[in-house]
Formats: C-alpha cells, sequence, structure tokens
C-alpha cells in the first residue's frame, strides 16, 4: 500500500507527524537488505587451537577455535574466577581471641567449617547440607547435628571477634581515629551480628506462615480486605475533613480581640460584614452535612431537612443580622426555649415559636442541632447568645473541659451580669475547631515536627500542619504535650550536632598541631591553654533550651493554669 | 571474544537414563545419539584353553575388529570347575534396532538399578556405542562430561572417573548432578527438581548450582512402572497379552475388543526378558497416543465422561480406551489405589508416595528460608512428565499442600527437549567457559587419583 507522504510539518519528525494526525499508518522504512560480499579481503583464518587457564591449578589445554590473528596472554574467562575470601586467622589469633568465644567448637571443627565456607562461596545452605557428607569432614572432632544456625553464629562470631581484635592491634585511640574509621568498625561489626536465636524464631514463625492452612488463608484474606475497606473509609472521613477544615480556615480572618468589650464591638463589626461571611459558613455547613449524616449523628431529620436548611442558609445572613441588631426579640424567643429542659431540646422549643422570630430561632436550631465534633460552634454560640447566658452554661458543660472557656463575668449596664465564656485569643470570633487550640508550631520547625511524627508513625493527614485525626480533648492534649516535648527535643538535637561538629574541628586541629609540631610539644601548648572551664561548655550549652523554657511549653503551662488572656498575651510577646 | 559466555572445547555430553540414554556434542541443542539404555546380550560359556592366560588382549582385539557395528565384548568370569577353567562371554547389542532384533539367546539388560549404575558392562558398551558409533569420535581427544543420579555413592563415582580416564582416556571429565543439569537446561541455578523417568521419580532441591543431599527424595515409580501396569491391566480386562510384531507372521483384522487373529512365528530360544521388553515398548506407544492425567482430582464420574481413544495394537487387538487411559497414569499421584498389582521393586516400601508427596517432602527437608523460592521454580523433567494434563495437574496437587505460595513450574518447551532436559543442562555447562576451569584433567587425576572426583565434582 503506497502512502502519499503527508506534508510534513516543519520541526516535527515525519514519526510525529503521522502519530499526531491520525488515521495514518506510521511509514517503516524497508531496510532493503543487500549482501554484498567482500571480495577484496581475504577470509579470516580460523584455527584449532589449544589454550590454558590461569584458573586451573594444573596445565591442562582444551582446544578451541579461534581467529588465527588473535593472541592471548591468558584465558579469557579466567578473568571471572572470583573468588570469596572468607575470614581467616593464624594459630596466635585463633588462640587469642576465638578459643574463648565457644567451647563447644574445637580447632578441628572451626578449620573444617572456615575451609567449607572457602569452598562454597558462603552458601551456608550448602555448607550445611555437606556439613557431615563432605570427603573433607575429619573424622572426629565434629559435633554432630549442627544446625544452620549454629554454622552461621560460629562463623559470624569469629568474624566478629577478628575485626575486633585487628581493630584492636591498631593501637591508635580510637577517639583519635577519624570518624569513618570507627564507624566503619562499628558498621563491620553490625553487619556480622547473628543473633542465633532470633534467627531460630525467624524460622519458626516462617514455618509457620508456610504451613497455613486453606481455611487460615481465607479468614487472612478476609480480614485483609476487611481492613483495607476501613481504611478506606478513613482515608474518605480524613479527605472530607480535610476539605471542610480548608473551608473553615477561609472565614476566620478577624484578628484578635481579648477583651468582653472589643467582642462586642468587633461583633458589630461582624454583623456589618455578616452577609460575606455567612456565605462562606454556608459553603462549610454544606460540606458539614455529608458526614453528619453518615456518622449517624443524633438528629436524624439532619437528611430530611437537608434541602431546607439549604434555603435557610440563603437567608441565613439576613437572620443572624436581624437577630443581633434586633437582639430582644431573638433573646425573648430563645428564652422561652431554654425553659423546656436540657440544652439541646432548646432549639426546637424555640422553633415552635411562631411570628418573625422564627427565621433567626431556626438558624439557632441548626447550631444546637449540630454539636459538630470538637464544638466547632461552641465559641460562636457563647458569644453570641449574651442574652442567655444560662443558655451558654447549660449547653455547653459538658464541653467546658475541652474548650476551657475562662468563665468571665462582666457589668453590663442594661443587661446586668452576663456570664460569658472566654475565648482563646488566638481563635478570633467564629467558630474554630478544637484542634485549632492546639499550640501552633513555629514555621521553620514544622516540617522537621512532620518527619518526626512521621516516624512515630502517628497519622497525621493534614498536609498544612499536623493534627490529631480523631479530635477528642484527651487526643488533643496528648498531641499538644507531644509536640512540645518534639520542638525542644529537636532543638538539642540540633545544638549537639553542631557540638558534635566542633569537636570533630577541634581534633582535627590537634591531630594538625600533633602532625606539625608533635606530641610532646602540642602536649605542652595544650597545658598552657587556659584550664579547662566548664562555665563555657554551659554557655555553649545554654543555646539549646530545655524543654520547660521553650515557647510552647510555657504557652500551655498559662493556658492550664487558665489565666486572663492579657497574660498570655504577654507571654507570647 | 563471544560475549555469551559460550567457548566450545567440543566437549561430550552423555547422560545414561534407565530407559533412554542420551548423547552429543557440548553446546548443541541436541543430542546427536538417543537410544534405548536397556542393550541386547547374548552370554555363551566358553571353555578356556591355551589364550586364557592372557584374556584381555582377546577382548580387545574383539573390540577394534566388531565394535564399530554391533558392539561385542567378552566378559570374563573366570569360573573354575574342578581343574578346567571356564570362561562366560557376553556379546552386546546396542541401540534401538540392535537392541529390538530378534536373536535367539538375546537377553536385555539395563545398565542401571534404584538409579544407579549396577551393569558396569553395559555401562560401558553404552559409551562405547555412544561415542564410536555414533558421535563417530576419539574419546581421547575430547573432554567428557557425564550425569549422574543425585544419590550417587562415592564408590559408584570413584568407578565412574575410572572408566572415563582408564577405558575411554578422555582429556578431562567431569560429573555432574542429573538435577542440576536438569535445572541448568531450564535455564535456572535455583530450583525445586522434580524428574520423573523411567524407573525412578526423584525430587531434589537446587541451589545455586548445587544439589541438596538432604533434599533427595525418591522412590521407584516411573514410565516403565506404569507400562508394566498397563499390560497386567490389558490381561486382567481383556485377557489379552499383545504379541510384539517379531512374532508375527501374519494377521487378520478383527472387531473391537476381540482376540487377535495371528499367526505366530513361535520361534526358539526367544528370551522372556526379550518378549517382556518388546511387550513394553508398544506400551510406550500406547502410553505415548492414549494415556493422559486428568487436569483436576481423579474421579470416575469425571473420567467417565471424558471421550474414549481407540488404539490398535501391533496384532490387531484393538480398543477404545476410556477410563484405563486416565487411571494408569494416576498411579504417579496414588500409586496405592491404582496399582493393579504391587511390582517387586515396591513390596518393602510403605507407604508409597504419588510424586507431589515425593516433592513435599523433599522441599520439607529444605530450609524455611529456601522454599518459597524453590515452589517459585518448579523445573519438572523426565520423560513420564510428558502426559498430557501433567502440567496442570502435578502444580494442583502441589498447591493443595502450600495454600499459601506461589508455585510456578518450569519445563522445557518441547517435548523432545523434556525428554533430555538433563543432557541440554550439560551442553550448556559444559560449553560455558568458565566452566573450563571445573574439568579434573589427566593431571589432577593421576596426581589425586579417582578419589579427587568428590572433591571437586560437589
Ligand atoms: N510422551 C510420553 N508420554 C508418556 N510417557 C513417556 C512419553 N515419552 C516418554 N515417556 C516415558 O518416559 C520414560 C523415559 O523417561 P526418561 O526421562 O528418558 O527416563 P530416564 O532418564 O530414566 O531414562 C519412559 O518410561 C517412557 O515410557
Amino acid at each position: 500500500m503506497a502512502i502519499k507522504p503527508k506534508q510534513k510539518a516543519p520541526g516535527m519528525s515525519r514519526e510525529l507527524t503521522s502519530l499526531y494526525l491520525e488515521n495514518q499508518t506510521i511509514p517503516v522504512s524497508l531496510d532493503h537488505f543487500q549482501a554484498k560480499p567482500k571480495f577484496g579481503s581475504r577470509a579470516e583464518r580460523w584455527v584449532w587451537r589449544g589454550f590454558k587457564s590461569s584458573a586451573r591449578s594444573d596445565d591442562l589445554a582444551l582446544y578451541h577455535w579461534t581467529k588465527a590473528s588473535e593472541t592471548y596472554t591468558d584465558y579469557f574467562y579466567a578473568r571471572y574466577n572470583a573468588k570469596t575470601k572468607p575470614y581467616d586467622y593464624t594459630d596466635e589469633e585463633y588462640d587469642k581471641c576465638i578459643e574463648p568465644l565457644d567451647k563447644g567448637w574445637s580447632r578441628v571443627e572451626t578449620d573444617y567449617l572456615l575451609y567449607l565456607c572457602k569452598q562454597f562461596d558462603l552458601r551456608f545452605v550448602v555448607i550445611h547440607d555437606r556439613y557431615y557428607s563432605h570427603p573433607d569432614c575429619p573424622s572426629t572432632g565434629v559435633v554432630p547435628e549442627r544446625t544452620l544456625e549454629d554454622l552461621k553464629e560460629r562463623y559470624y562470631a569469629i568474624c566478629r571477634a577478628l575485626i575486633q581484635h585487628r581493630a584492636g592491634e591498631d593501637a591508635r585511640d580510637p577517639d583519635d581515629l577519624p570518624l569513618q574509621a570507627t564507624n566503619k568498625l562499628a558498621d563491620d561489626l553490625a553487619l556480622l551480628k547473628f543473633d542465633k536465636a532470633k534467627e531460630q524464631e525467624r524460622k519458626q514463625y516462617l514455618e509457620a506462615l508456610f504451613m497455613r492452612t486453606k481455611d487460615e488463608i481465607e479468614e487472612e484474606e478476609i480480614l485483609i480486605t476487611e481492613a483495607r475497606r476501613i481504611e478506606a473509609n478513613e482515608r474518605r472521613l480524613i479527605q472530607e475533613r480535610e476539605m471542610l477544615l480548608q473551608s473553615h480556615c477561609m472565614f476566620e480572618p478577624a484578628p484578635t480581640t481579648t477583651t468582653i468589650s472589643s467582642i462586642k464591638v468587633q461583633f458589630a463589626q461582624a454583623s456589618d460584614s455578616v452577609p460575606l461571611l455567612q456565605s462562606n459558613s454556608a459553603s462549610a455547613s454544606a460540606g458539614d452535612t455529608t458526614p453528619k449524616g453518615r456518622k449517624g449523628a443524633p438528629d436524624s431529620s439532619d437528611t430530611p431537612s437537608a434541602r431546607p436548611m439549604k434555603k435557610q442558609k440563603s437567608v441565613h445572613g439576613v437572620a443572624s443580622a436581624v437577630r443581633t441588631k434586633a437582639g430582644a426579640a431573638a433573646s425573648k424567643a430563645q428564652s422561652a426555649g431554654a425553659q423546656s429542659p436540657g440544652a439541646r431540646p432548646l432549639g426546637f422549643g424555640a422553633g415552635e415559636m411562631a411570628g418573625p422570630s422564627s427565621v433567626a430561632a431556626s438558624s439557632l436550631e441548626r447550631r444546637s442541632m449540630s454539636p459538630l465534633r470538637g464544638g466547632l460552634f461552641g465559641g460562636i454560640k457563647q458569644e453570641r447568645s449574651e442574652g442567655e447566658s444560662q443558655f451558654g452554661a447549660v449547653s455547653f458543660a459538658t464541653e467546658e473541659h475541652l474548650v476551657n472557656p475562662a468563665i468571665v463575668q462582666v457589668e453590663a449596664a442594661d443587661l446586668g451580669d452576663i456570664i460569658v465564656a472566654q475565648r482563646d485569643s488566638r481563635l478570633g470570633p467564629g467558630v474554630f475547631l478544637r484542634s485549632d487550640k492546639l499550640h501552633p508550631i513555629p514555621k521553620n520547625k514544622l516540617e522537621s515536627v512532620k518527619q518526626f511524627m512521621e516516624q512515630l508513625s502517628l497519622n497525621c493527614p493534614n498536609t498544612i500542619w499536623p493534627r490529631p485525626v480523631m479530635a477528642t480533648a484527651a487526643v488533643c492534649d496528648r498531641f499538644d504535650s507531644l509536640q512540645a516535648t518534639i520542638i525542644p527535643l529537636l532543638e538539642c538535637k540540633k545544638t549537639a550536632d553542631k557540638l558534635e561538629t566542633e569537636i570533630q574541628v577541634l581534633r582535627a586541629r590537634k591531630r594538625m598541631l600533633v602532625e606539625s609540631i608533635g606530641e610532646d610539644k602540642t602536649e605542652e601548648a595544650l597545658s598552657k591553654l587556659p584550664p579547662f572551664d566548664p562555665s563555657k561548655v554551659v554557655s555553649t550549652r545554654a543555646v539549646t533550651p530545655s524543654i520547660a523554657e521553650t515557647p510552647v511549653a510555657s504557652n500551655r503551662q498559662h493556658n492550664r493554669k487558665g489565666s486572663t488572656a492579657s497574660t498570655r498575651k504577654k507571654a507570647r510577646e | 571474544m563471544p560475549t555469551y559466555g559460550g567457548d566450545e572445547v567440543n566437549a561430550l555430553v552423555i547422560d545414561v537414563g534407565s530407559t533412554w540414554t542420551r548423547a552429543g556434542f557440548a553446546g548443541e541443542d541436541m543430542p546427536k545419539a538417543y537410544f534405548p539404555s536397556r542393550v541386547g546380550y547374548i552370554e555363551s560359556e566358553l571353555e578356556l584353553i591355551e589364550a586364557a592366560d592372557d584374556p584381555k588382549e582377546t577382548t580387545a582385539a574383539d573390540i577394534d575388529v566388531e565394535m564399530a557395528e554391533s558392539g561385542e565384548d567378552k566378559r570374563e568370569t573366570p569360573v573354575t570347575n574342578g581343574d578346567r577353567r571356564k570362561q562366560k562371554t557376553r556379546k552386546y547389542f546396542v541401540g534401538d534396532t540392535e537392541s529390538a532384533t530378534w536373536r535367539a539367546g538375546m537377553e536385555i539388560g539395563g545398565p542401571l538399578e534404584h538409579g544407579l549404575v549396577k551393569d558396569w558392562d553395559i555401562y560401558e558398551k553404552i559409551w562405547e556405542y555412544a561415542f564410536k558409533s555414533r558421535l563417530r569420535v576419539q574419546p581421547e581427544e575430547h573432554p567428557v562430561m557425564v550425569s549422574e543420579a543425585a544419590w550417587n555413592t562415592s564408590s559408584l563415582r570413584t568407578r565412574l572417573i575410572e572408566l572415563a580416564f582408564e577405558k575411554f582416556n578422555c582429556p578431562a571429565f567431569y560429573v555432574c548432578k542429573t538435577p542440576v543439569l536438569a535445572a541448568f537446561g531450564t535455564g535456572k541455578h535455583t530450583g525445586l527438581v522434580v524428574d520423573v523417568g523411567g524407573e525412578m521419580a526423584s525430587a531434589c532441591a537446587v541451589y545455586e548450582g548445587f544439589c541438596l543431599t538432604k533434599t533427595v527424595c525418591k522412590q521407584e515409580i516411573g514410565g516403565e512402572l506404569i507400562s508394566s501396569q498397563l499390560l497386567e491391566q490389558l490381561k486382567k480386562d481383556f485377557d489379552y497379552e499383545p504379541t510384539p510384531i517379531f512374532d508375527i507372521e501374519s494377521k487378520a483384522p478383527v472387531d473391537i475388543r476381540q482376540k487377535p487373529v495371528v499367526h505366530r512365528y513361535n520361534r526358539e530360544g526367544t528370551t522372556a526378558s526379550y518378549l517382556q521388553e518388546m511387550r513394553l515398548r508398544i506400551m510406550q506407544e500406547f502410553k505415548e497416543t492414549a494415556c493422559e492425567v486428568i487436569e483436576r482430582s481423579y474421579d470416575s464420574n469425571n473420567v467417565n465422561s471424558k471421550p474414549l481413544k481407540p488404539f490398535e495394537f501391533p496384532d490387531g487387538f484393538n480398543l477404545s480406551v476410556g477410563a484405563m487411559r486416565y487411571a494408569l497414569p494416576e498411579i504417579l499421584f496414588n500409586p496405592s489405589q491404582f496399582m493393579v498389582s504391587r511390582p517387586k521393586q515396591l513390596e518393602n516400601e510403605s507407604p508409597l508416595m504419588g510424586i507431589h508427596d515425593i516433592a513435599h517432602k523433599s522441599l520439607m527437608a529444605s530450609d524455611v528460608d529456601l522454599r518459597p523460592q524453590l515452589l517459585n521454580n518448579v523445573v519438572i523433567a523426565g520423560g513420564s512428565t510428558l502426559f498430557p494434563g501433567f502440567n496442570d495437574r502435578f502444580p494442583a496437587m502441589l498447591q493443595d499442600s502450600y495454600p499459601g505460595s506461589r508455585i510456578k513450574l518450569y519445563a522445557p518447551s518441547t517435548n523432545t527437549e523434556r525428554k533430555v532436559t538433563a543432557w541440554l543442562g550439560g551442553s550448556v555447562l559444559a560449553s560455558l567457559g568458565t566452566f573450563h576451569q571445573l574439568w579434573i584433567s589427566r593431571a589432577e587425576y593421576d596426581e589425586h587419583g579417582a578419589s579427587i572426583v568428590d572433591k571437586k565434582c560437589q
């Protein structure tokens, strides 16, 4: 089939063009093979030639065909004759460091073991297999029924002993060795570590795993799928919550105010910008409904009411505005509701109210209906229902220890004594999550803290900053204290590293000094130095903040005490 | 130099099995010679007169003259009978046609028993026939690579190396265990090798080219057992014993399952072993055309629903084979249930193992760390694994024992290659450039003696 070559786009290879223009067969260039006999050159001569290999201990000559022109000094494949070099010992070494290791092994048997190691290139499976049937097996002195682990243990014990011994002969002070050298020794020793008991245990487990019956495997598979399902669910949950968190963050812009009056002021201000804020909150709660419903929240009315609620949201902004401005009407409505027992039915009670206030009430109802995880609306309610102090007190009594509000009494001329839950100054107005109350991690530490938590295999779904998955009060508390430990710990590590390098540098200097002026003189010079001054060290150490002194920790302490916002502010400053 | 690692030194590779022998040049992908290991021999007693003082010379001369075609030798077993010395001589007939040709008084015998060389004369004749008559080479000019059973003994190996250096004057020699070669022939250096040949079924773990001797597990069930059981089954079911071609003068067509109408020669001097051998060769054909292994576990309903296969024996007897063609190969998996009668060699074995049991036993004898790797590389070799359906059935049986493990089967791709797997491995090994340092040379043999074979061929 002859294809007319398409117009070739400039700067594009033909193959690419034809891929680009679909339905085009890719042109394949036909390589017409043309055998061109080379008459000019003479045919290469091949000869049947004997060769000897350096890999052989005898001088067996085998024959193969080679080009007559080729000449070798050694057999080509002799270069692949690589042998492992297992450790070996001298008599003296044996007596000194191997003999005392294990009385169960005789010299004869140890020699034999090493011989096998060499012969089978440390393939312990084979060594073990042939241990008693090998033609070179000594007739006496070999303990019967050695296990594979016995052989390995012995061999590695010998290696460790030899390494240590030889490093010991190297009479330098380990402190004086460059760090890499000491590390290498440690690494070597670690590599050759063999724990027979562990190994046997491991094999037992493997054996059990290997001998699983069909039923066991089926059961395991079911469990695994179940676990997968749960994990997937959890992931979804976390994802949804993440989304929620993000939208929540968007509408928490306000700067902190600390006193009641400023709350009021701010609140008034806020009410001006209410339409904007509320629309945000509406979007937040839109995301809200799903997890709530799934979680089987107490209010089963939630799902059916989802649609009407949306409608509410559109009027919501107006509603709150109405409520705040004409607080009296609303408060009346709510105080009516407050009379009905318990906090929760309160909203419903209010909902029963007819008339203009029912709009406001319904928005309230929505709130009280959704005691979102961790008192999402706790703060906001407390603030906004200034009129009904008992309302706040009642409905959040259970959550008090979570939100830990400082109850503040404020004189207000027209309303009498008002008891207001004191908010954390950081959080600003509006709803917040309990996990928001965690002390923030300084930006520059964020990465390392996250890493640390990962190492602890703490599952922190939040990608921006660590946050517990299930932010109950207890968890938050532990989380906070964990953070408060990690940060100073990291600081300490940093300082320690610094000191380490300093020591290294000083050592290197000392070495250089020794090299250039000799040991004695160095000692002399060193002794002339001002005596070792611990305080100096301490001063360097002082860079390391002690745990109690870290900002976070101190913050926490204040927090515990439940001090007023102003002292906290001081602390922060 | 070539980059593929091969370097051919024109080595010879010979694998003498219990039923078939394979021999050829290293580096080739098929053995040049493939012939039955069972040879014919006629024994005669000679009275020794003058020349008896030096019987060896006679033998040597005989070989030179006659060996090329029929392979004749005289075994000297001086028997003192009073003051006269008598000598038993054997004339050997090796090769496909030679051993099958009818001769008065010709017995048939094999070199191996239980996988080990038992009759060194026959063994030697096989070598001679392979090298001189089939490959047409001078063994003095070629390194020789030989296979041996995984359970070969040190004394037999010693004899083997003596044979190679003393009798055949090989310049270099190497002996390698069959499972290792089979693994190499499949392109593996580690694996569980399951070999079901003519007389033996064996399994053994191979680790990086070393056969793990403690994992060797074997039993005398194989193709020949199935063949002889087939004969018995035919006798039991149809009261029929096949007549081999050599005895048929003429025959007439008969209806299905009817007694054959055959006119026999009834030749004088037909030996029992020869007759049996010829019958077994018919059964061999029967097995190849009709027998199958059922893919899933054997149950009679399943088997009876399978299509029948027509088969006609040389004497005209014909039948449509039904359940029988599945039942007899089943001996491989369930010997005690499916054997028609217990043969002599298995009388003392108890309990009888199926080949999956053999594989299982071998696997359990290996280190637990190794087992997953072994199961992942199960190499099957040997002619009796060629029954259709075997490749599905065997792993399924294994899988039942290890539901949690991944089992993967390896075998040469074609049937002809599978009959010569071990030989192939030898061919590959002996043509590797890096292998040539391992040969036992004549000089080494001279210096260290025969015991060097245990040192160098691990
Ligand atoms: N296609 C086949 N189907 C079934 N059995 C076969 C087939 N080909 C060969 N055999 C059997 O395989 C056996 C020979 O296998 P082989 O591996 O050569 O054994 P060995 O190495 O012991 O001589 C014989 O018993 C023969 O009957």
